[in-house]
């Protein structure tokens, strides 16, 4: 066992209830700073509106601020719950854990849905959802343990910074000998020098015996976790099978996990292999449908692009099962082992990466104009080691970048660092000095929305463009698809209610490619539809891989093939025989639509959550600059003429850039009313009276709200 | 002949591409990738990539994913 500097401070001895139907029916909350600890009743009221996961998070993150609080402010809380199906082992994908906080990005809430053991853990140990407060002197340890039913919170001296050092650590010194018994969620250096940090969950692979991450990334959920001085949550649990989470009808249960995880057996190896490639499948199809995302989202395809792809990185994973959870069929979390880093404090040694995935790829390579495997490789493993999302590092390094080329900062500005697209080793740089606190790094860090505000006031650069350029929305950075030719997924992204992140909504080739949603209701339904339906999962615990990623082979033949029907049955069936709750595919969608309202009018108690609040900038829409318009003339000449008859012989580049314009933002604000109108929102962007009465979430203190923006009908 | 999923076999012809082939099958215009012999091709590709004699195929769901 590691012996570790560990000074115990509260020591808080509990009963663990007896789950029952997916429900422990308490949540814990930790005041860090007072080291208060205290379990209070999930009462039945509150499953029926919230369902668990994201939605308890958010019941409880709302209980806990108020208008005025900053994600800096003790009372901001950082809540992690899984959801009633969280934790069963036989169907797949149903490991997650929801995290939600006030983000230092956006200022509004933020969630974030990640694999590894913690949030079926939690539950077990006794509790659907944790709700973090406080400001901590030093750094503590919050240590929950199921087993002996106590919960122990320590003052820690002298552990490791970098996440993986300090997991490894936790794992071994409160595993007693059974590592596979603990999980850690933990951020790193970065996270205290920038706002992208991100929080990495523990999972212990038997096989390889070492301890494995999914990280919570986008968001600042990890910076949040660094201010309040915690340094490790560490949960304990030693049993996992189909009984644990007790479900109402263990027989329907194991018949329709049965049928899912059978068919993704089947399938899988056919269709997506991500239990051999993960989402690196996806790089050379958006290369070549010219949506993979290339110098800060200016191009959609590189000739490089295909060197990033599965063909490579099925070469280089560690061949073997890499679920996340227990008993997941898609295995997706693949990982690398023996990688030697030519740079920072691993430099020359052996170290195994958890991933890349697709974004990481896109985001830390093309979008930098890196084509090299093992540079990005080297990124998504200094990103997890310092607790920095790869996304948000991603997109930020490609703005800096676009602003170095284009003359908008100079290496002056930059302290020396020459940020052209590809220069690996100064993007590996930057990233150091993020986690270091020094040096230009500490700019980046701050995020898009910040940094365009620190150059234009004090390096005297053009606004304008850099509202053009910097891939931001809300204050958070896009993830990682173009989509200039998609306007449903303009909207995916700038209507997406936490930011630009597609784990909302992702219909870029339900729309580009298969012209599923020609007419504006047609994409107003689709995003609502989706973005309903995706929030169901992390209501529940759930990912979403197992749903759309491997689809029936008779799906054709099903109505509404987009929706893989069959499966959205499944899931109604596995949420009944879990809950005892009998629901059908349309009442999944009545469940995600009060959280997601409840989440809307949460934005706007935090001051956002409006029309305004709901741009992208005109990077996500069309091309900015006339090398972007030239590079992709004829598709956009045509455009001009054919859609929108517009005469164009004689005008120069730049005029027609300024037409094209002119009708894209048209269009991206008409998207904006039919959508709004769909679901039942103001022109404004906010739910009606009706709306949240017609949904059941029409508390005093919600309807309070929608009154102070004036919105009485 | 050229196999496609489990079920489904085309004759074969010499400088078939995947375009060609998929403009056979019946979901083949809903398709946004497949496999040939298990490497990807997306839909740009499908009019310039050729199909070798005997290849299996696989339709790759691309549908909502990301």
């Amino acid at each position: 066992m590691t012996e570790l500097h560990l000074k115990s401070t509260k020591v808080y001895p509990y009963r663990r209830p007896s789950i029952d139907k997916g429900y422990a029916n308490q949540s814990l909350h930790i005041d860090v700073g007072s080291d208060d600890i205290e379990t209070r009743p999930v009462d039945e009221r509150m499953k029926a509106v919230f369902v668990g996961g994201k939605g308890f998070d958010l019941w409880l993150l709302w209980q806990a601020v108020s208008e005025k609080t900053r994600w800096d402010s003790p009372e901001n809380a950082i809540c992690i719950s899984s959801g009633p199906m969280g934790g069963t082992p036989a169907y797949p994908g149903s490991g997650k854990s929801i995290v939600t906080t006030i983000s230092p990005l956006t200022g509004i809430p933020i969630d974030s849905n990640v694999g590894g053991y913690f949030g079926p853990y939690l539950k077990f140990a006794g509790f659907d959802a944790l709700c973090v407060t406080g400001q901590a002197q030093g750094e503590k340890v919050v240590f929950i343990d199921g087993v002996e039913e106590k919960i122990e919170i320590f003052e820690a001296g002298g552990l490791a910074e970098d996440a993986y050092a300090l997991s490894a650590a936790l794992t071994d010194h409160f595993g007693q000998g059974k590592p596979v018994d603990i999980s850690v969620v933990s951020t790193g250096a970065g996270a205290r020098h920038t706002r992208w940090g991100c929080l990495n969950f523990s999972w212990y692979d038997t096989k390889r015996r070492r301890v494995r991450y999914k990280q919570a990334g986008r968001g600042g959920i990890g910076t949040v976790f660094a201010q309040k001085g915690i340094k490790a949550l560490v949960v304990r649990w030693n049993q996992v099978s189909l009984e644990t989470n007790a479900p109402a009808d263990k027989k329907a249960l194991r018949a329709v996990a049965k049928l899912h995880s059978k068919e993704i057996v089947a399938l899988d190896p056919k269709q997506n292999r991500m239990a051999k490639v993960g989402t690196t499948h996806i790089v050379p199809i958006m290369n070549a449908h010219d949506c993979l995302p290339v110098h800060n989202f200016r191009y959609g395809s590189h000739p490089g692009g295909n060197n990033l792809g599965e063909e490579t990185y099925e070469h280089i994973f560690d061949p073997g099962f890499d679920g996340c959870w227990r008993g997941c069929t898609v295995a997706c979390s693949h990982g690398v082992r023996d990688f030697v880093p030519m740079t920072g404090p691993y430099q020359g040694q052996r170290v195994f990466v958890d991933g890349p995935e697709y974004e990481t790829i896109a985001g830390c390579g093309s979008n930098l104009g890196i084509f090299d495997p093992y540079t990005v490789l080297e990124l998504n493993f200094y990103c997890d080691a310092y607790g920095l999302d790869t996304i948000s590092v991603g997109t930020g390094i490609a703005f800096v970048m676009e602003c170095y080329e284009a003359g908008i900062i100079d290496s002056g500005h930059t302290e020396g660092l020459e940020l052209h697209f590809g220069n690996r080793l100064a993007a590996l740089e930057l990233l150091h000095q993020m986690a270091r606190g020094e040096g230009f790094g500490r700019i980046v860090g701050q995020g898009i929305r910040r940094m365009k505000q620190i150059f234009a006031e004090r390096f005297g650069a053009d606004a304008a463009m850099m509202a053009d350029i910097g891939m931001e929305s809300k204050g958070l950075e896009f993830s990682e698809y173009m989509t200039k030719e998609s306007l449903a997924q303009q909207g995916g992204y700038g209507l997406a209610l936490k930011g630009p992140q597609h784990d909302e909504a992702w219909l870029i080739f339900l729309d580009m490619v298969h012209n599923f949603m020609p007419t504006f209701d047609q994409k107003a339904e689709a995003l609502h539809w989706f973005p309903m339906f995706r929030t169901w999962f992390s209501l529940c615990g759930l990912c979403k891989l197992p749903w759309n990623d491997i689809v029936p082979e008779d799906n054709r033949e099903n109505p509404e093939p987009a929706k893989v029907v069959k499966h959205v049955q499944w899931y109604a069936e596995y949420f009944s025989a879990v809950t005892g709750r009998r629901v059908g595919p349309d009442d999944l969608i009545t469940m995600s639509e009060k959280v997601y309202n409840f989440q809307r009018i949460f934005n706007l108690r935090m001051g956002g959550g409006r029309r305004v609040d709901d741009a992208i900038p005109y990077r996500a829409m069309g091309p900015v600059t006339e090398d972007e318009y030239l590079s992709r003339q004829e598709r956009y000449d045509k455009q001009l003429v054919e859609v929108w008859q517009e005469p164009i012989d004689g005008l120069s580049t730049a005029e027609k850039v300024a037409l094209l314009r002119r009708h894209r933002e048209a269009q991206y604000e008409k998207l904006k009313d039919a959508v709004y109108q769909r679901r039942g929102w103001t022109a404004d962007g906010i739910p009606t009276l009706a709306t949240v009465r017609r949904l059941g979430i029409d508390f005093p203190e919600v309807a309070a709200v929608l009154q102070q923006h004036g919105v009485t009908e | 002949m050229v196999r496609v999923g489990d079920r489904l076999e085309i004759p074969w012809y010499s400088g078939m591409t995947v375009g060609e082939l998929l403009d056979r099958v019946p979901e083949g215009r809903e398709c946004a990738a497949v496999r040939v012999n298990g490497r990807i091709v997306a839909r740009p590709n499908f009019h310039h990539t050729p199909v070798p004699e005997g290849a299996q195929v696989h339709l790759v769901p691309m549908i909502a994913g990301g």
